[in-house]
């Protein structure tokens, strides 16, 4: 009851943005739906939105698990492409895409999970919040990106454009059918590992009973530590999985601005999604829709600024109606003194 | 390049960043993290610059920035201080939000100068001095103004009793709700005020620095005022010097970038605020270091009295 | 007579500061005060007796207005007084300081003193002050004000709480139980600054367990037991025999069943541990004793004598300096039973629900492997809910749970395989006396059936009827170890209050 509360209130609250700065927002949501679910085209460019997005909300989600925020998705994607780029225009140029295309992907989840280690490890011995170290390290990789598509990378073919030479199509990940590439199936398949995961793996146990507090987990018999560094670095590799994906299947080759935003995206999707795996999956889809849809209101009138707002607007508005339940609870229920 | 010019492009370049970081300072202070800088400082951006060509005047412009940016913060205070809603989560999604909504309204801004823009003071026969003159004394008011904010909220924090009660509002706000004070009303305050720095600051730009409205204009400067508070270590006397570093990098960036010879990669220059914060803040978490220039210790929870 | 000067004796002749009339309160059906009265003085030290759980905290609470009682008046120089409210208790000249102290770290001890006592005030003050600097002097404290105060010693952050409270305008000082964190050293500068007080004309309620402590400082002596007043009287006028008496009570060793099994194998053995507390200091010195299968060993003690420390020792949540234990800790996690004296983030996860912490500890141990088989889980939840009869059903949240539940789980589920040897710390606090029943017939279960176990209490009486052995601990170390048939109440009292070396006059000073 309180979801559709808060859905409602985004999509009033929406329509309203868009009245106020003077456009016609049944006509601007009806554009957004188009742009994103409304032809075929349309519905495999939102699926394939949807896998950067939705690894790094899986991402997201699993470092929670441990209470651990990951922030740094977006840089960790950018690092894995970096890593996978660099096997596709250099280690693997010329083997054939069955052995391509793999160490692409393994080269970025591995450069992710090194992204993410970078955090993890003052976290974990120091203390130090990984809040505000993967912030800062994304831009790091941003910017490390930024600097090898404009020298040591740059296409020379196309000097001034900010990308890499586009990677020999061995080594593209291919479609899987109307549009859709492989990326997608990899999305699914790690949704249902987590679920899996979430169902029996003990190490998630572990590692959820060390983010519910270190002196727990010591009566347990936990080690923090290493599960604390291990999973951050999944949750790394699957954002840097997300870049490999990103360069192997839809830009074919390294670039500045490789990513809208997609690991803030992810974080957005984890939080709507309440962590769970199998709905981060429906999640990803509808917020890549969004997105989509904001891309193809481009050419028309109406500004695709509409797409920003509404994410965030959705997750605010169904978290802000379930904080509200939760308050009124409180006021009704009398205050008792404990002895 | 002349190094008067230079630093004198650094004082310019740090102002919005200065405004940001004092903002998220007073913020944090009082134990509130506010991660969505870049969306008030674009709000603020294009909030001023719509009140600049509204009324054809650029104070009326920072005004407006001001209370538009602050009421931006103030329903950022309820979600997080009223309803306890995850302040990590919400910080950014109205970093984003921010950004969404000062896209579309600037839209119509697009392309547009602004009509008035902040005087350039000059300080007469001073402002004429070797070195000096150049560097310091030939800014626009808001640079001054900015400097005058930050000197203030030192002497604020360190000399007057609500500036102690701040202190502790950050550290221990059940000692001042045991003192009988209203730790809510206070957070509401600094969040809001903080905000509204945040909306000078973004005015800034899009008021004096470029001047104009562009998509994003911040494009990350919201992020590194918030590694300036990290790095200063929630001192405002030291966010001086680190703005000041701060606009020094972008300075230098930009020359090097547009001279096209340069020792190094400008790229290697803008990593350089990220990278020092993220040293800063591991060489910080020893405990003794933490206590002496550290995390407000109350940073980020939700304060709630009757907490289980 | 001690303690007393020429002006309190005077003051003895007049009204009383304040006085607390018929004080009830209630918690539930907890009665907590029940129709307390007694009279406080100015110039006087009063210190108010009795074990843990007897209300001596709760009376003080109210009269420092952090909780309203349910009936009954306090009057501030004859006159009634609304209370209810701290600022008001304040107002009225009543301040206490409390175990936990109200101080901000980074702030200086003048900035929190300020911060207490500057309302309205624009600008902060810099300097002492003329009644600051006055005040200090008369009570003689040396301490540097414009120091951090997490770089003083818990000592000095005393001090200036007490301080605080009496710059806001205290004449009557409630300290509760002070010498809980200081050293022996730093509680004898205490005892010097209270007596400044005293001599102040301020009036002084010292709230402790420590009868040593209360005979060598107080003029005034109330005892309670059990939420109402036993004693009331000049410290003078009574000697350590009567005293614990009042406090412990005219009760003899319960006729109940004890373990008549006789000790078998040796399951633990402790030699010569030393373990440090929390900040440092030694905690646990020298402990050395052993544990038999079939014997139900209890480990006698008043809080914050170390057996906390040593428990946690022996159970791994704290590691030990010096000397051993005989427990092994293998990989696989403890073979043995751990009842912690704190449940919810310690012994049980808060935000799991009780299926989860069903198997929290035994997770690596059979029949749970790398993967946890959900039915498993659920099936031995069921196990440990059912053993202790916890209807509640087993996927709700631990959180919720009530203190008597929290203890069923945490026991059902360290008990559930049999485990040869039990260490149980505090089992049956905060719990109601069924509950409390039901928890030592299943450890004293558990002796009969071989296990060795061990349990520290404060509670004399409730282990000494079954226990086949009781060592008594008092600042760190073993002071007392013996079969009950050796030892009667008033002695093992002794040695809880007094430790090793117990004397039969209250000292001079």
């Amino acid at each position: 009851m309180r979801l559709v509360a808060g859905i409602a209130s985004a999509i009033l609250l929406g329509a309203l943005l868009i009245s106020i700065s003077g456009h016609e927002p049944l006509i601007a949501f009806s554009a957004l739906w188009r742009g994103g679910f409304g032809n075929a085209r349309a519905l495999a460019g939102t699926l394939n939105k949807s896998v950067p997005i939705g690894l790094c909300a899986l991402g997201v989600a699993l470092a929670y698990r441990a209470r651990l925020w990951n922030i740094g998705a977006e840089g960790q994607l950018y690092f894995g492409a970096f890593a996978a780029a660099g096997t596709a225009l250099w280690l693997v140029k010329d083997l054939p895409p069955v052995v391509s295309v793999p160490s692409i992907l393994l080269m970025g989840a591995l450069g992710g999970g090194f992204w993410a280690l970078l955090a993890a490890l003052p976290r974990a011995f120091l203390g130090v919040s990984e809040i505000l170290s993967t912030l800062m390290l994304n831009y790091v990789a941003i910017l490390w990106v930024n600097y090898l598509v404009v020298g040591p990378w740059a296409d020379p073919l196309t000097f001034s454009f900010p990308y890499s030479p586009p990677i020999a199509v061995s080594a593209e990940l291919p479609k899987l059918g109307f549009g859709v590439h492989w990326g997608f199936a990899l999305f699914l398949t790690a949704a249902a590992l987590l679920w899996l995961m979430d169902m029996g793996s003990r190490t998630l146990y572990e590692a959820r009973v060390a983010g519910d507090g270190i002196i727990v987990a010591r009566y347990a018999g936990i080690s923090s530590v290493p599960l604390i560094i291990g999973i951050f670095c999944m949750a790394g590799a699957l954002a840097g999985l997300a870049g490999a994906v990103e360069v192997a299947a839809s830009t074919h080759r390294l670039q500045s601005g490789l990513s809208p935003g997609y690991g803030f995206m992810g974080i957005l999707v984890a939080w709507l999604a309440g962590g769970r795996a199998l709905a981060i999956v429906p999640c990803a889809i509808f917020y890549a829709g969004l997105l989509n849809g904001g891309f193809a209101l481009q050419v028309s009138g109406i500004p695709p600024a509409i797409s920003t707002i509404l994410q965030p607007l959705l997750l605010l508005c169904i978290l802000a109606s379930l904080a509200l339940a939760r308050y009124r609870l409180r006021l009704l229920r009398p205050r008792l003194r404990q002895p | 390049m002349s190094p008067d010019l230079l630093v004198a492009a650094a004082l310019v370049a740090g102002t919005p960043i200065l405004l940001a970081a004092t903002g998220e300072l007073l913020t944090e202070r009082a134990g509130v993290l506010n991660l969505g800088i870049e969306g008030t400082m674009l709000i603020g951006a294009v909030g001023g610059f719509a009140g600049c060509l509204h009324a054809a005047s650029v104070w009326t412009g920072l005004a407006f920035a001001a209370i538009a940016a602050g009421v931006f913060g103030s329903i950022y205070a309820v979600l997080v201080i009223t309803l306890r809603m995850n302040q990590v989560v919400t910080g950014l999604a109205f970093s984003i939000l921010g950004s969404g909504i000062s896209a579309m309204v600037g839209k119509a801004f697009i392309g547009m100068r602004a009509p008035d823009t902040v005087p350039t003071l000059h300080f007469g026969w001073l402002s004429q001095l070797p070195f000096f003159g150049r560097a310091l004394l030939q800014q626009d008011a808001m640079v001054y103004l900015a400097l005058i904010i930050v000197v203030c909220t030192a002497f604020f924090l360190r000399y007057t009793r609500p500036g102690l009660v701040l202190r502790a509002l950050g550290e221990a706000p059940d000692v001042l709700d045991s003192l009988g004070m209203n730790v809510a009303a206070l957070r509401y305050l600094y969040v809001i005020a903080g905000a509204s720095l945040m909306g000078l600051g973004g005015a800034y730009l899009s008021l004096a620095l470029t001047p104009a409205w562009i998509e994003n204009m911040t494009a990350g400067r919201g992020w590194i005022a918030l590694a300036l508070v990290i790095f200063a270590g929630w001192r405002p006397l030291w966010l001086l010097g680190g703005a000041l570093m701060f606009g020094l990098i972008d300075a230098l960036r930009f020359r090097m970038q547009i001279g096209g010879t340069a020792p190094f990669d400008p790229h290697f220059l803008n990593m350089l605020p990220y990278v020092a914060t993220l040293l800063v803040l591991i060489l910080l978490s020893g405990s003794s270091a933490r206590r002496h220039l550290g995390v407000p210790a109350a940073l980020g929870i939700a304060y709630d009295r009757e907490r289980r | 007579m001690p303690g007393q000067t020429n002006a309190a004796r005077e003051d003895r002749i007049g009204r009383p500061l304040a006085s607390l009339c018929g004080i009830t309160k209630t918690f539930g059906r907890i009665i907590a005060n029940d129709q307390v009265s007694f009279d406080i003085h100015g110039g006087r030290i009063l210190a108010l007796l009795g074990e843990n759980g007897a209300g001596k905290s709760t009376v003080m609470n109210v009269l420092a207005g952090l909780y309203a009682p349910d009936s009954g008046v306090v009057e501030i120089d004859g006159e009634p007084i609304a209370i209810g409210s701290p600022s008001l208790s304040v107002r009225n000249g009543i301040g206490m300081v409390h175990q936990q102290f109200k101080l901000v770290e980074t702030l200086t001890g003048l900035e929190n003193i300020a911060l207490a006592v500057d309302r309205g005030r624009l600008m902060q003050r810099r300097y002492l002050g003329a009644t600051l600097a006055a005040l200090i002097d008369e009570l003689g404290f040396k301490i540097d004000l414009a120091r951090p105060v997490w770089q003083l010693s818990l000592a000095h952050r005393q001090q200036i709480e007490i301080l605080r409270v009496l710059a806001a305008g205290a004449r009557v000082l409630i300290l509760d139980e002070p010498t809980s964190v200081l050293s022996p050293l730093e509680s004898r500068g205490l005892f010097r600054i209270i007596k400044e007080i005293a001599r102040s004309r301020r009036a002084v309620v010292l709230i402790t367990h420590k009868v040593s402590e209360a005979l060598e400082l107080a003029d005034e002596l109330v005892v309670m037991r059990a939420g109402s007043v036993v004693y009331e009287g000049p410290a003078g006028a009574v000697n350590i025999a009567d005293l614990t008496r009042h406090i412990v009570g005219d009760r003899q060793i319960p006729k109940t069943t004890r373990p008549v099994r006789a000790a078998g194998d040796v399951v633990l053995s402790l030699d010569h541990l030393s373990v440090r507390d929390d900040r440092g200091l030694p905690a646990v010195r020298n402990a050395s004793f052993e544990v038999r299968a079939g014997e139900l060993v209890v480990l006698l003690g008043v809080t914050g004598n170390g057996q906390s420390e040593l428990l946690e020792a022996i159970g791994g949540l704290r590691p030990s300096h010096a000397g051993s234990c005989s427990l092994a800790r293998a990989r696989a996690g403890r073979d043995f039973a751990f009842i912690p004296a704190r449940h919810l983030g310690t012994g049980l996860a808060p935000s799991f629900s009780i299926r989860e912490n069903a198997i929290l500890g035994r997770q690596r141990r059979p029949p749970f492997g790398r993967w946890l088989v959900p039915d498993r889980i659920d099936r031995r939840a069921e196990q440990v809910a059912a053993k202790f009869a916890v209807t509640v059903p087993i996927t709700a949240p631990v959180r919720l749970l009530s203190g008597g539940n929290l203890q069923r789980i945490v026991l059902g589920r360290e008990l559930h395989d049999d485990p040869s040897l039990v260490i149980a710390a505090y089992p049956t606090r905060g719990l109601d006396i069924a509950a409390a029943a039901e928890i030592r017939k299943a450890l004293v279960r558990r002796a009969e059936a071989g296990a060795g176990v061990l349990v520290s209490s404060e509670e004399i009486e409730e282990f000494v009827g079954i226990a086949s052995r009781v060592l008594v601990m008092h600042s760190g170390e073993i002071v007392g170890n013996f079969t009950p048939q050796e030892v009667d109440i008033q002695t093992i009292g002794h040695l809880m209050t007094l430790g090793g070396a117990s004397r039969l006059e209250p000292s001079c000073v």
